[in-house]
């Protein structure tokens, strides 16, 4: 359970490193200089959102939740951390129609990450299917 | 089979070790079943994979056990090597 916690933890890591290798590439090529102070708290926001996403994948393998209070509780904690964070590091400006636009962007991104997981478990229910009709 | 209900004094895990060599599988925590009974799958509405069986009975499998299901189903059970 601890090495499972840890792994995906680390596993958030990655992705905020991913995140970051991208930025510092486009900062890169535009021959921006940034000071490391900023750096370092980019960096350690995008980490901590990065280990929250790993661990709260957790949620959805909580039997005693329906999906969709597991859901529920996924995206409204998500919410909870991720605008703090950002409107605290500046991602989001702290105005009402910035403020509007990053909850747009979020619940679309959210929702592309739920379509994808519905079509991969609809293919996994005829996979299942094919498989029993085969065996008759 | 006709639809009847048996009560046994095991303890599902127990119940589960001695079915598990036959062709049955645990679905979830509470649920374990016949693969060879099994009718067709489905996705509910909230997300569940629910399992129907040809007794016309319904359950819900656990995402935990789906894998575990895939293969047998698929693959055959290597367990008594048919």
């Amino acid at each position: 359970m601890v090495i499972e916690v840890i792994k995906r933890v680390m596993l958030g890591f990655g992705f905020s490193a991913i995140i970051l290798f991208g930025v510092l590439t486009g900062l890169m090529l535009k021959d921006a200089v940034v000071p490391a102070k900023l750096l370092w708290g980019n960096l350690s926001a995008s980490m901590i959102i990065g280990a929250y996403f790993g661990v709260a994948s957790f949620i959805f393998e909580y039997d005693r939740w329906s999906p969709l209070k597991q859901l529920t509780v996924h995206f409204l904690l998500s919410i909870a951390l991720y605008f703090p964070i950002s409107i605290m590091m500046n991602w989001i400006p702290l105005q009402p129609l910035s403020i509007a636009l990053g909850l747009i962007m979020f619940i679309v991104i959210y929702s592309i990450f739920w379509s994808g997981f519905r079509y991969y478990f609809k293919k996994q229910a005829e996979a299942l299917n094919a498989s029993v009709r085969r065996g008759r | 089979m006709n639809r009847q209900s048996i009560e046994l004094k095991l303890k599902l895990y127990e119940i589960e070790e001695l079915l598990i060599p036959h062709q049955f599988l645990r679905f979830s925590k509470s649920v374990i079943g016949n693969v060879d009974q099994i009718a067709r799958f489905e996705v509910s509405f909230n997300g569940n994979l629910c399992v129907h069986f040809k007794t016309g009975s319904k359950e819900y499998v656990s995402r935990a056990y789906v894998a575990q299901l895939k293969q047998k189903l698929i693959w055959g059970d290597s367990k008594d090597g048919n």
